[in-house]
């Protein structure tokens, strides 16, 4: 094992914190450090403080890997103190620490009382979509080699350890991100936390762990998917979502050892990774912990995923027209943004849409049945209209809410979807998994976020706002621009032979 | 070279050969035993940071008493937007009203009587059952506790109809007939050693009918013989009006069956303490086995044995000692231990051979006499520890983060109410701080069925004929007819 890793060094070199070639299908950027890591505009709680100027390393900074501050920009509060500042505002509402460290990795940890237990939650972002064409589960592959091993765990030691310490530990594999959560025992955090330091440096590699794991990969679960693989690709005009992400070629087990490191050398890096913590202990002493372990990590830029925006491009004539074997009746499928304000809005909107009377005058025969996939990095609306004209119902009835007509039925759901977030951030393992589930800019130095900017847990309108709605439900702009039936794609039934051609793949990438 | 030097040449080499093929064939004899090999001791892991912090501490918990003579006991978790309830319904103060089979009917009314009236509001129902009682679990949002507590006063006070009573008969009676032999024979042990009639606790025993599951139902709402645990986001006070409404509409009836008392140990357990007897297991003065007859599910191969006794643990160091050992006892059978105060239940279930009975009886005995033969390492028994008090807390976590299941497990780990804030970190403390030779001595006390202190019971369920005829030949056989 000793020799084999001397021989990728020798070959390969160590871990470089330069950027390799980004992989096809993963459309990824440098974030330019003068811009500020932030590629979303500013949140709500201080749009006016956002730092500027150089903050964390950048490429310039080779000679000194703990990059200082520039002397032109304002001199920058500590972690600490800035997390102070947080705290003095007593107003009873929970905050995360959020920060970038050195070596690229997103840390963000939160403060929770009520057990003595722990929530780690590590996620990269990466996923699915970024499978080559030639090699379609290769990620997911990649995912469970990183269970086996580094040069200091053994195969499966982190999930053996953590249910040793009577923890409970899991993995989750999406469309752009992997997650490896875990609740344990306060008294083990620190355990986790050097498991945790540990998991990507390094990996072991050889062919009978890696056929084996290769095994676990062919056992794992295939979940039911609510649209069309190639509805899903095509609404958000990204490729990388028409195939199965979690099949096993034959071809996987051919792929040779030094080829797979420098896939997990190109894949999996701290720079592209977030660590999330709850526990009870104060956010900083958990930043401190974890900063202290990753202190020997080389520094490195962060790589911020640029995620397609479909809603931001020119609208088309009419909705894409994508025939379907099997399809009955019509269905709309929307991209929907990955911000958490917008996956709530989009939950809220369904519940909405399957609860409103049928149109005046409409058959009765005409029903709209509303699903929303909630994938946190590629969440799609998928609405399906049976009876007579459908896309026309469909349409009818947003228009209807976007009108405020079912305001009230609106402000119910967004009540449920409210109680759903708040139960999940009263749960460290959920809270957990949601924060890294969320896709919220990322700050160079330590910002303290309420919880609802992760979970998307917006403030309801009190009784005061009336029938009007706040500033947190603007239906109508929101469903114009991100729901307009020319928007969607169109699932259709197929027709006849001769629409086969017509690949969803070539659907897909014929949209802009 | 002359010849004798190629003689001694020769000789020396086939030396040197066979002194080489000696050295090599004794590191290349695979059969060889090598020499034992005598490791340093380990010191006793010391007490971590983290291990300090192993079970919740409740330092300010309120306890109330309702007018209608419910004790509630609030734990008060600020900011947490969730409700949850536990009512604590004691079964073994009143064994002669409430048999298995009237329990777990009574259990079947309140529980659909609730879920009919929190209908509308965001809510969960489930039951389970602890030492001595039965447990009612509600989740709610914190936002409905006032609406919340009036309805479960008044699914509480609302008797069921005949018919209603009658339906949960019917399917709790067919659910029985498939009662697995293990848990009847788990079921007749337990009554054995802690004196109940063997209806208390085995529903196949129990001759119930409507009346008698009403007259149950009765028994288990009595709200003096009650307690309500709260943990909220709210304190008592907050909740005053729930529970005042609560109080109002649950009201009690007749004669208390027993005087209520103010602390929730005295209301959950019997007057009584039940001692263990003085049966061993093989040895005399040996214990008869009982074996269950006429069971629902038919009899075949070996059946199962389950062997139990009562543990005198009236101190917090005792009732560590006794969770170690069933943990360790664990590792090598399936052991289960409940604890009630001032005495647990240590029980140990096991399949039976069929084609040679005796054999694996008698090395289930040996299985559970090896802890107090075998030297015990000092990280087995904190590995052992971390692992039941980490699975704890995180169960509770994933349960939702409710605190009451972890209370009600803190009153069986106190003799007073008072103590209950501080139970589940003080025995996390004495599990860490057991030295093997503490262990080793309980063990010898307790977990040596042939030569302990005695009081071992034991029962066979399940098994064949010729299983039992093999059994009758060599050990005190009983059977006892369950129809």
């Amino acid at each position: 094992m000793r020799a084999l890793w001397l021989a990728t060094l020798l070959v390969f070199g160590p871990p470089s914190p330069d950027a390799t070639a980004p992989e096809s299908g993963a459309d990824e950027a440098e974030a330019a450090p003068a811009a500020g890591f932030d590629a979303e505009p500013a949140d709500a709680e201080s749009p006016a403080t956002e730092p500027t100027g150089p903050t964390g390393p950048t490429e310039s900074d080779s000679a000194d890997p703990v990059a200082a501050p520039s002397e032109s920009a304002p001199a920058e509060p500590t972690s600490a103190a800035t997390f102070q500042l947080a705290q003095d505002i007593d107003d009873g509402r929970r905050r995360a620490l959020d920060t970038v460290l050195p070596c690229g990795l997103r840390v963000i940890t939160v403060r929770d009382d009520s057990l003595p237990v722990a929530a780690v939650v590590f996620s990269l972002d990466v996923g699915t979509v970024d499978d080559p064409v030639e090699l379609p589960g290769l990620v997911h592959a990649l995912a469970f080699q990183l269970l086996g091993g580094t040069r200091e765990l053994r195969p499966g030691q982190v999930m053996a350890d953590v249910h040793d310490f009577g923890g409970v530990a899991s993995m989750g594999i999406g469309a752009a991100q992997i997650r490896f959560e875990s609740l344990v025992p306060y008294a083990q955090l620190d355990r986790v936390l050097d498991f945790e330091a540990e998991r990507l440096r390094v990996p072991s590699i050889s062919k009978r762990v890696w056929l084996k794991l290769l095994s676990y990969a062919r056992r794992d679960t295939r979940p039911q998917l609510p649209v069309v693989k190639g509805a899903w690709a095509a609404a958000w005009g990204d490729p990388g979502l028409a195939h199965d992400g979690r099949q096993v070629p034959k071809e996987l087990a051919d792929v040779v050892e030094g080829s797979l490191g420098a896939k997990m050398a190109a894949l999996f890096r701290y720079e592209r990774a977030t660590l999330v913590v709850v526990g009870p202990e104060a956010p900083e002493d958990l930043l401190a912990a974890i900063e202290q372990r990753m202190a020997g990590l080389p520094p490195a830029t962060r790589r911020v995923r640029v995620t397609p925006r479909p809603w931001a491009q020119a609208a088309p004539a009419a909705p894409t027209p994508l025939p379907v074997p099997r399809q009955k009746g019509d269905t709309l499928v929307w991209a929907v943004p990955t911000s958490p304000d917008a996956r709530t809005h989009a939950e809220a909107l369904c519940g909405t849409l399957n609860r409103i009377p049928a149109d005046r005058g409409a058959a009765k025969s005409a029903k709209v049945r509303c699903s929303f996939f909630d994938e946190p990095r590629r969440p799609v609306l998928v609405v399906r209209g049976v009876g007579q004209a459908p896309v026309e119902s469909i349409q009818s009835r947003l228009d209807r809410i976007a009108s405020g007509e079912f305001q009230a039925l609106f402000a119910k759901q967004q009540a449920r979807a409210h109680s759903k977030r708040e139960d999940l951030e009263a749960r460290p393992l959920s809270l957990a998994i949601a924060i890294a589930q969320s896709d919220t800019p990322a700050s160079a130095v330590p910002k303290a976020q309420l919880l609802e900017h992760y979970t998307g847990r917006a403030p309801l309108p009190g009784p005061a706002a009336g029938p009007t709605p706040g500033p947190g439900s603007t239906l109508a702009p929101e469903i114009a621009s991100l729901y307009a039936t020319a928007r969607a794609v169109h699932l259709v039934p197929e027709k006849n032979k001769a629409e086969r051609g017509d690949t969803p793949k070539a659907t897909a990438e014929a949209r802009p | 070279m002359s010849q004798r030097r190629r003689a001694r040449s020769r000789v020396g080499l086939f030396a040197s050969c066979a002194l080489l093929l000696a050295t090599q064939g004794a590191c290349r004899n695979r059969k060889q035993a090598l020499p034992p090999v005598q490791f340093d001791p380990v010191a006793a892991a010391e007490l971590s940071e983290g291990d300090r912090h192993a079970a919740p501490v409740w330092s300010e918990v309120e306890r109330q008493l309702l007018a209608n003579g419910l004790l509630v006991h609030g734990l008060h978790e600020a900011s947490s937007p969730d409700l949850h309830l536990r009512l604590l319904l004691p079964t073994s103060t009143n064994p002669k009203k409430l048999d298995a089979l009237s329990t777990a009917v009574a259990l079947g009314a309140i529980e659909a009587e609730l879920k009919r009236r929190l209908r509308g509001l965001k809510f969960g129902v489930a039951t389970s059952y602890g030492p001595g009682r039965v447990e009612i679990i509600i989740r709610a949002s914190e936002r409905d506790a006032a609406r919340v507590l009036d309805r479960v006063g008044l699914a509480l006070a609302r008797e069921p109809s005949d018919a209603a009573v009658g339906k949960l008969l019917q399917v709790q009676a067919s659910q029985m007939r498939q009662l697995p032999p293990a848990s009847a024979a788990t079921a007749f042990v337990l009554a054995r050693l802690l004196d109940l009639p063997p209806s208390h606790l085995l529903p196949i025993a129990s001759q119930a009918d409507k009346q008698s599951a009403k007259r149950a139902w009765r028994a288990l709402t009595d709200p003096r013989e009650s307690v309500l645990v709260v943990h909220s986001g709210a304190k008592l006070e907050a909740l005053a009006g729930g529970l005042d409404a609560l109080a109002r509409r649950w009201k009690a009836d007749g004669v208390a069956f027993r005087a209520p008392s103010q602390d929730a140990d005295r209301r959950l357990r019997p007057d009584a303490v039940p001692k263990p007897g003085s049966g061993h297991l093989l040895t005399a003065p040996a214990s008869r086995l009982w074996v269950l007859d006429e069971l629902p599910t038919p009899a075949s191969g070996g059946g199962k044995i389950v062997l139990g006794r009562l543990i005198s643990t009236p101190t917090p160091e005792l009732r560590a000692r006794a969770r170690l050992a069933q943990r360790l006892l664990q590792q090598r059978v399936d052991a289960r231990l409940i604890v009630a105060g001032p005495v647990s239940v240590l029980l140990v279930v096991g399949r039976v051979s069929a084609s040679d009975p005796l054999t694996y009886i008698k090395r289930l005995v040996e299985d559970i006499d090896s802890l107090s033969k075998e030297p015990i390492a000092p990280e087995r028994m904190t590995q052992a520890s971390r692992l039941w008090l980490g699975a704890r807390v995180v169960q509770a976590s994933l349960e939702d983060e409710d605190w009451t299941g972890l209370w009600s497990e803190a009153l069986d780990l106190s003799l007073e109410d008072g103590e209950a804030g501080i139970a589940l970190a003080r025995d996390a403390k004495f599990m860490l701080e057991t030295t093997p030779a503490q262990l080793q001595a309980f063990a010898e006390t307790w977990l040596r069925p042939r030569h302990d202190e005695g009081g071992w019971v034991w029962a066979l369920a399940g098994a064949s004929e010729k299983t039992i005829a093999a059994l009758d030949a060599a050990l005190s056989v009983e059977r006892v007819p369950l129809d």
